[in-house]
């Protein structure tokens, strides 16, 4: 016992940190704590083996201030754990936010192991043999003695240039893209299930198992449609190609660029006659990808720039599902065949760029302007078989506000009012959208046949509210099959229509504001509202000043929904409602101004005739 | 002619629930207006009865269920009411209507053009 004593004070003078059970009785009996007498008694009874060791108090018990040096150099206290320890944690050492790291990958394929795989082959180092990689397959390896490693990547090589062979067709004689082309083997590997490092099969089996594994993967493709089945890696026009196969390689691509931040989505030429929902629905999850060192642009918006490219596809209506990305800021459906654009197109407030060429399109929404109001910069909508303004509604004094940039409006449609199904009446003027092509031309005289005064209410009809219900119904995809047979076929319609509305995210009045689905007011506007584009006019002087003025169509939501100013007939000026704020003024000054660039405007008389 | 002066219009569903609703409120849906209005050509043979009795029948008829017609009805009379009442307002709330009667609702409307 003495001499354990004497080891104990031994240790005691040599470190302090480190206690055994006789040190801390030496020191309970130095510093009779009372407090410590009560851990204490499981120590006195040291001698019961099942007691583990008290951990070391002794280092916080005697030494119990601090320095003042070590007070000083640090506010906090020791660190609890491993992770407070870091210099980066105290507040001194505090030199700015730490940018995350970003790893899209693995954890076993991270920075050293990844970094050495692709080769650049310009490089033309000697090729980093055997990589750490992760072993895909049970974990047991039954190399023969003879095997080593080189026979054994030589095998691999072997493999995949067989399997190289079998997808491109390509020779493998150019050695360059070798260690490109390793990387994304690599993958190949992976999607094929069985590792070639792992399994002692020969080669040809090895093939055969991937021909077979091919072969599954064609199989899955989604069935249903008719003709040539064409192996997947093989391009193929998209008119040859089976719906379902367009549509998914469009979904791969939309994957393909939200998981790499891609902000141009190029979905052009490819023959689709429609999209699906959730072939785009991925766009609205995008977000952009900061790089991932860099001085000075710690805080960057996620916010993404989308430019989304649909032209050259045979589109015969906008996906709803684009109305819903508002990051997007190019948008282009040049060369579809699109007949109208729906009023949701208002919600892309960010959109800077607008290709709507080469389609279908009578008029465009009236929401139009307030995207010119927000955002637009550029807008092309030539060619399209847009309407023209009769002559004789044409107001001869367009205002000088269009030169400086303000959109104006230069003549407008009569009044449709509409029944509750949205057909226009038989006596009263046909809604525009109907008839198109044969506009009549209104005479001075016309009787203006609106519906009477005590009808103009905003209440909305049992129909509407009935739809209404249905849009929020969240089996409104099902709904138009619960219809019976004996009823109207214009009311699946109407719930069809009613769908296509809620997937574009609906569309609201453009007198009131309000949402509707059946529009009951009709008329087109004509508008300066898109400076310097396309064609120049053909009917007189004025238009070739100013270009065509587009045809704009704006719908009410109910028959007390229309300008309240405008008089029944036509006329070329009114005061006009803008949407996103634009202040509310009459578009047009009566009188002719008098300066000398007007002087070349032929009177309003000649344009009347 | 007495029974076209009376002010109120009763309406009968096809499970035998009887609605009566003043007149200018039925003549809110166009097919009642037009079967009320003597000089139409689809106006009813009137009796001599105080009531003009209007069957809706062709209403349950297109109703999947025969059974359910009264409760189409009964919601059909309380937009009539609601149409009356927020004919010269600006702002009108929307008239709450449950999703299992949007459908049946959705037919009525159209028959009674409403």
């Amino acid at each position: 016992m003495a001499s354990s004593t004497t080891q104990g004070s031994d240790l005691w003078s040599n470190n302090m940190s480190s206690t055994t059970s006789d040190t801390l009785e030496s020191i309970i009996s130095a510093t009779t704590l009372d407090l410590f007498t009560e851990f204490q008694e499981p120590t006195e009874s040291s001698g019961d083996p099942t007691v583990p060791q008290l951990p070391s108090l002794v280092a916080s018990t005697v030494n119990r201030k601090r320095d003042r040096d070590e007070y000083l150099a640090s506010s906090s206290d020791t660190p609890l754990f491993s992770s407070d320890d870091l210099p980066a944690s105290s507040a001194e050492n505090y030199y700015g936010p730490r940018v995350k790291r970003q790893h899209r990958r693995p954890w076993y394929e991270t920075e050293e192991s990844w970094k050495t795989v692709p080769v650049p082959p310009s490089a033309k180092k000697p090729r980093m043999r055997g990589p750490f990689k992760r072993a895909h397959d049970s974990g047991v390896w039954l190399g023969s003695d003879e095997s080593t490693e080189n026979e054994e990547v030589d095998r691999q090589d072997a493999v995949r240039r067989a399997l190289r062979v079998m997808e491109s067709g390509a020779s493998i004689d150019d050695d360059d893209d070798e260690d490109e082309e390793l990387w994304h083997e690599d993958e190949r590997e992976l999607d094929l299930g069985n590792k070639v490092h792992a399994s002692n099969q020969t080669l040809e089996e090895k093939l055969q198992q991937a021909l077979v594994n091919k072969a599954l993967q064609i199989t899955e493709d989604p069935g249903g449609f008719e003709g040539p089945v064409f192996p997947y890696w093989q391009k193929q026009p998209g008119h040859l190609m089976g719906f379902h196969l367009v549509q998914e390689q469009a979904q791969k691509k939309v994957a393909l660029c939200v998981e790499q931040g891609e902000e141009v989505i190029d979905l052009s030429t490819r023959y689709m006659q429609q999209i699906r929902t959730p072939t785009l629905r991925p766009l609205r999850y995008h977000t952009k990808i900061v790089p991932k060192q860099g001085k000075g642009n710690r805080y960057q918006s996620l916010t993404p720039a989308l430019r989304l490219y649909l032209s050259n596809n045979l589109l015969e209506e906008v996906p709803g599902e684009v109305f819903h990305l508002k990051n997007l800021e190019v948008l282009s459906l040049r060369s579809n065949n699109l007949t109208e654009i729906l009023p949701s197109v208002g919600e892309l407030n960010s959109l800077k760029e607008l290709n709507l060429g080469s389609n279908q399109l009578n008029w465009l929404p009236w929401e139009l302007l307030g995207l010119l109001h927000a955002n637009l910069k550029k807008c092309m909508i030539y060619p399209n078989p847009l309407i023209r303004p009769v002559p004789s509604t044409w107001n001869p004094a367009p205002s000088r506000k269009f030169e400086s940039g303000e959109p104006c409006q230069v003549a407008s449609t009569r009044i449709a009012f509409l029944d509750i199904t949205g057909a226009s009446f038989r006596h009263w003027p046909p809604a525009p959208s109907s008839l198109p092509e044969h506009w009549p031309e209104p005479q001075a005289d016309d009787e203006f046949l609106g519906p009477p005064p005590e009808e103009r209410t905003k209440t909305p009809s049992l129909l509407e509210l009935a739809l209404r219900a249905c849009k929020r119904s969240p089996q409104l995809s099902q709904l138009p099959f619960l219809i019976p047979e004996n009823c109207p076929e214009h009311l699946t319609k109407l719930v069809q229509k009613t769908w296509i509305l809620k997937e574009a995210g609906g569309k609201s009045c453009s007198v009131c504001g309000n949402e509707y689905i059946i529009p009951r007011t009709e008329w087109i506007e004509w508008w300066y509202c898109i400076p310097e584009q396309g064609l120049r006019g053909q009917l007189d002087n004025l238009l070739a000043m100013h270009g065509m003025p587009v045809p704009l169509l704006r719908r009410g939501c109910s028959w007390a929904c229309w300008q309240e100013n405008a008089s029944p007939l036509i006329r070329g000026w009114s005061s006009a409602t803008l949407p996103g704020g634009l202040k509310e003024e009459r578009a047009f000054p009566r009188k002719v101004q008098t300066s000398p660039t007007r002087r070349t405007i032929p009177p309003s008389g000649r344009m009347r005739q | 002619m007495a029974a076209s002066s009376s002010p109120y219009v009763t309406l009968i569903s096809n499970d035998g629930f009887e609605f009566i609703i003043r007149r200018e409120a039925a003549c809110v849906a166009g097919t009642i207006k037009k079967m009320l209005d003597p000089q139409s050509a689809c106006a009813l043979p009137f009796d001599v009865h105080a009531h003009a009795v209007i069957y809706t029948m062709r209403v349950t008829i297109l109703t999947s269920q025969n059974n359910h017609s009264g409760v189409v009805l009964e919601k059909v009379c309380e937009y009539l009411y609601y149409n009356l009442k927020h004919k010269d307002e600006k702002d009108v709330p929307d008239m709450e209507i449950p999703p299992e009667l949007c459908l049946e609702l959705l037919m009525a409307a159209d028959y009674l053009h409403v």
